[in-house]
């Protein structure tokens, strides 16, 4: 008989026991029917040869429990006897069921949100056939370790000739592109990418086809566009009709040719594109064009490992080639390394910075869950005590010890799964919180949090461990006791139980109060991240965006226009001033070039001095409130054809030139000629609060232009009303020009303080959840042990002690284990805060303030919670208490 | 009180059981009276503990059950050696008469 036949059997014996045994007896009764026949025929009389018949049978009874034991249901019926006997006693007891399906339900949830974070970005596959071929290719210099996935065209086109491990390589790049549609413009992004990309990922279009390579091949020459089904959805209400209309990007048209199947949204994990186009028309989606140049790295390279090959086979002949094109083209390429990680996040330091973070989170839900399995575990342990009863009788009726042992766990396992059941759904609502409270940006971010397959199984998986790592200790204790003793009431085991729960009750002190401080440190942080500030003042203050290389602006056109809408803009009124930057400070990037002092001689690579670069108009530095210290701002004079001057940041100031004037002095910046420094200004954060200074060089934007740039106005009244009015002006300078991302500066700092927002408010929530959970423990321990000294408290009583006697009496109880638990929460604290200290900005690891407010509100909630059952006992009534006795 | 007959060591039921089913399908009375013919009634067989091995030699797949019609116009459960079970009769076969001879040759030479 297969596995499979037996449990049906086994199945059929549950589910229609009747007829089971029915078969059996039926079986029998035909057997000792024969026998009765053939023992008449030897001649015993009728009544005779029944008897002997039934005698030679043997013992009925034993032989069909043996019988059942092989054709019953076996483990089965068993198991589902514990079950029913399980939940009838699980609902005798709802307050108990309540605290432990609540704490397990809290824990379980947290983890499977932090687990579904972890699902989205690192392991769910892409939506592709075979996801585990497809790497990306990050290039770097054999001696430095910053790779990125970074390639120029014509390095592209040959490796992608020139290997053997790869059946198919292509490129990307995310665009901005202006799209007209119904009358608007907008912005948004996409990816302009090489005619193979569809087939290296063997993604089919959803209507219509994707490119193909013909498509890629001549500059400028097909203007045809793949939709993302998200963007034919919304923006063309998934009409059918799209397969061969024409769309406009930037003013030119374009063919749809195709729609991308739903869920596609290229290989990044977070970023989603409205549509396709072939990377030979980049000149019509942005200024200038990166398709020439060996040195030109805007391309993101992947490719689809051969079958039979691996990663290291890839990897090595990869860097073969890479090597030959180092030596053809040593300008270039020399030293040139490539590497293959899976594809999703482009940055490999986005990565590690990511798997770390998630680390750490997950880290912290498995310590809040720890905390409520001990609960769990505790409250076990006070009703295997108070069952001692129960169990003994069972013993003494025969039960043996592995049978009751196994009844208490299939219990514990009832209860963890319907837990996690709970922990799901308060999963799902806390996923619908987190979706909701994500930052918007102008790029296309998303970040698609589900409740997939993977984060069901974990769940699931740590249910069940839990529920049997926290019945297991309850189930052998309980299972242990002796049942002469437990029948006349003996309490010793009473007492060594009630020492283990004393000593769980310690442990989740102690983890709540390292979970506390380190979430308090993470508000400190913050705090003091924010009262640092950005080095500019972001009230009163908006901006908007405009990308004039969309519509076909041309350098000067573009300088007149920087121009005119900020002269407009300043008569505006209520406005104080306004003026251009190419990129806001703290949005998602920055751009950086060499730079090195005059007179000094150019550095080695490795050694090359690296500065933030933006370009800004006049009276920018005034509108964001950053204070020039030296020098003066660019004016109106500094023109393509005047000499080329910078403003520099204080770091990059006192680096170069230390205890010098840096007025006058000169650098050499880029590609661009020797520039006379003219200002500098007060530094400030570029790419993120938590960054260590940067060196910053600013260039005029009438010397080095920018296609696009951000407006920023400072206003004297509601800034969020002046954006109506701002875009009214860009309005009577050119109706066509979409404008994006308007919005307040303290809106634009949002964005920039969510990591920070977000960690504290993760960590501050779980740390509260981890407190909450300890009170529970603290007050659970606190009343069974006010129950189980009920008499006691009756004989203090009527021997004369005051009420307020036995409220310290069970007070000091609850303090002694708090104060063990934060001694021990303490320990661990500072043992961890190194790990910590990483973390954190501008506030150490063992910050006093921190350290003294987290003791101070971990005891009032202990007192708190122990005095509820110490009220209960001053309430004691002597007669009662000792006349039950 | 007669001559007491042997009982059956353990786990020699199964292989008679086998050896009697390999002469054809028999229900579970049937297969009591083949192997007390077999034995020439020297061996000593409670009849009830049969069921409990037909129903183990069942699940491991040695013997297929089904419902059928006896002799006597009753309905009765069939028993019939499967394909595994013919081979594991041999194998039992084998392991028996060697198992015979071995214990045999002691008991002869002292």
């Amino acid at each position: 008989m297969g596995w499979l036949e037996k449990l049906r059997m086994r199945l059929r014996a549950l589910r229609h026991g009747e007829e089971v045994h029915g078969e059996i007896a039926e079986e029998w009764q035909f057997h000792i029917d024969l026998r009765t026949e053939e023992n008449i025929r030897r001649g015993m009389t009728p009544e005779e040869a029944r008897q002997s018949a039934e005698q030679h049978f043997g013992n009925a009874g034993y032989i069909k429990d043996v019988s059942w034991d092989v054709r019953g249901g076996g483990i089965m019926e068993t198991l589902w006897q514990d079950v029913r006997f399980g939940a009838r006693q699980l609902r005798r007891s709802p307050g108990f069921t309540f605290v432990a399906l609540l704490s397990l339900g809290l824990g379980i949830g947290g983890n499977a949100v932090i687990f579904s974070l972890i699902s989205t970005i690192l392991l769910r596959p892409l939506p592709i056939s075979h996801p585990e071929q497809v790497f990306a290719i990050h290039q770097g210099k054999e001696k430095d370790a910053s790779y990125s996935q970074s390639m120029s065209y014509p390095n592209y086109k040959d490796i992608r000739d020139r290997n053997a491990v790869l059946s198919g390589m292509a490129v990307y790049r995310f665009d901005p592109m202006s799209l007209s549609h119904n009358g608007s413009n907008e912005r948004v992004w996409g990816y302009l990418v090489s005619g193979n990309y569809f087939d290296v990922l063997g993604v089919q279009a959803f209507l219509g086809r994707t490119f193909t390579v013909d498509e890629d091949r001549t500059p400028n020459s097909r203007p045809v566009a793949v939709l993302s089904y998200g963007c034919w959805q919304r923006r063309f209400g998934g009409a059918p009709g799209i397969v061969g209309s024409s769309i406009q990007i930037n003013g030119h048209s374009f063919t749809a040719i195709g729609v991308a199947p739903p869920g596609f949204t290229g290989t990044e994990s977070v970023f989603t594109p409205e549509f396709w186009v072939p990377s030979m028309m980049q000149e019509w989606i942005e200024a200038g064009s990166g398709l020439e140049g060996r040195g030109n790295g805007q391309w993101l390279p992947f490719g689809r490992l051969k079958p039979g090959i691996n990663l290291e086979q890839a990897r090595a002949q990869l860097n073969t080639v890479a090597r030959q094109l180092g030596q053809e083209y040593p300008k270039t390429d020399e030293g040139m390394s490539l590497r293959l990680t899976p594809p999703g996040l482009v940055d490999p330091n986005l990565r590690s910075a990511v798997i770390a973070f998630s680390g750490a989170l997950m880290l912290t839900v498995l310590l809040v869950l720890l905390i409520a399995c001990t609960n769990l575990a505790s409250l076990l342990l006070a009703r295997a005590t108070q069952r001692r009863k129960e169990i003994a009788v069972r013993m003494a009726i025969g039960a043996t010890r592995a049978r009751l042992a196994w009844q208490l766990l299939t219990e514990s396992v009832m209860l963890s799964v319907t837990g996690a059941a709970f922990g799901l759904a308060i999963g799902q609502a806390l996923i619908l919180v987190a979706r909701a409270s994500l930052p918007r940006t102008d790029f296309a971010l998303t970040l698609d949090l589900r409740m997939d397959w993977r984060v069901v199984s974990f769940v699931v998986a740590l249910a069940v461990v839990t529920g049997i790592s926290f019945g297991l200790v309850p189930a052998l204790q309980a299972s242990r006791s002796d049942v002469v003793f437990a029948l006349k009431e003996d309490t010793s085991g009473g007492q060594r139980r009630a020492w283990l729960r004393g000593a769980l009750v310690v442990m989740q002190v102690a983890l709540s109060f390292v979970l506390l401080i380190t979430a308090g440190l993470t508000v400190r942080s913050l705090e003091h991240t924010e009262a640092l500030g950005p080095g500019f003042d972001p009230n009163n203050a908006v901006t908007m965006s405009v990308d004039l290389g969309l519509q076909g602006y041309d350098e000067k056109r573009g300088e007149n226009f920087y121009q005119q809408l900020a002269e407009r803009v300043r008569v505006l009124p209520g406005v104080k001033s306004a003026g251009w930057i190419a990129r806001l400070p703290l949005a998602l990037d920055v751009s950086t070039t060499d730079v090195y002092p005059e007179g000094q001689a150019e550095p080695r690579a490795e050694e090359m001095p690296s500065a933030i670069y933006e370009s800004v108009s006049p009276a920018y530095f005034a509108t964001m409130g950053i204070p020039i210290v030296a020098g003066r701002d660019f004016a109106g004079s500094d023109i393509a054809r005047s000499p080329g001057v910078v403003i520099v940041n204080e770091t990059l100031a006192q680096r170069f030139w230390p205890s010098q004037n840096a007025i006058g002095k000169r650098l050499h910046s880029g590609n661009t000629d020797v520039l006379e420094v003219v200002g500098v200004v007060r530094n400030g954060k570029y790419q993120s609060l938590g960054e260590i200074p940067a060196l910053m060089v600013y260039y005029p934007l009438t010397q080095v232009y920018a296609t696009s740039a951000a407006l920023v106005i400072r206003t004297s009244v509601d800034p969020g009303a002046e954006i109506s009015s701002v875009r009214s002006e860009v309005q009577k300078l050119d109706p066509q020009l979409p404008i994006y991302d308007a919005k307040t500066l303290k809106e634009h700092m949002r964005l920039a303080l969510f990591p920070l927002h977000a960690g504290a408010m993760v960590a501050g929530s779980f740390a509260l959840l981890a407190m909450v959970l300890a009170a529970i423990g603290i007050y659970g321990v606190m009343a069974y042990s006010v129950g189980q000294r009920t008499h006691e408290i009756g004989i203090r009583m009527a021997l004369g002690a005051r009420a307020s006697d036995v409220w310290k009496m069970v007070l000091k109880q609850g303090v002694i284990i708090t104060a063990i638990g934060m001694v021990f929460g303490l320990v661990c604290a500072i043992g961890l805060s190194g790990v910590v200290a990483s973390m954190l900005y501008g506030v150490s690891a063992t910050d006093p303030l921190t350290f003294l407010f987290i003791t101070l509100l971990l005891s009032a909630v202990a007192l708190a919670a122990c005095n509820i059952p110490a009220r209960r006992a001053t309430k004691v009534d002597p007669v009662i208490a000792i006349r039950s006795l | 009180m007669g001559k007491q007959k042997p009982e059956l060591p353990q786990g020699t039921l199964d292989m008679l059981v086998l050896k009697a089913l390999s002469l054809g399908q028999m229900h579970g009375y049937g297969v009591g009276q083949r192997i007390g013919q077999l034995a020439e009634d020297m061996l000593k067989v409670e009849e009830g503990t049969l069921y409990p091995a037909l129903y183990r030699i069942e699940q491991r797949g040695w013997i297929k059950s089904e419902w059928g019609v006896s002799e006597n116009n009753r309905r009765a459960r069939y028993y019939k050696l499967t394909r595994a079970g013919r081979k594991q009769l041999g194998v039992e076969e084998a392991k028996w008469s060697h198992l015979s001879m071995a214990v045999g040759k002691v008991l002869r030479t002292v």
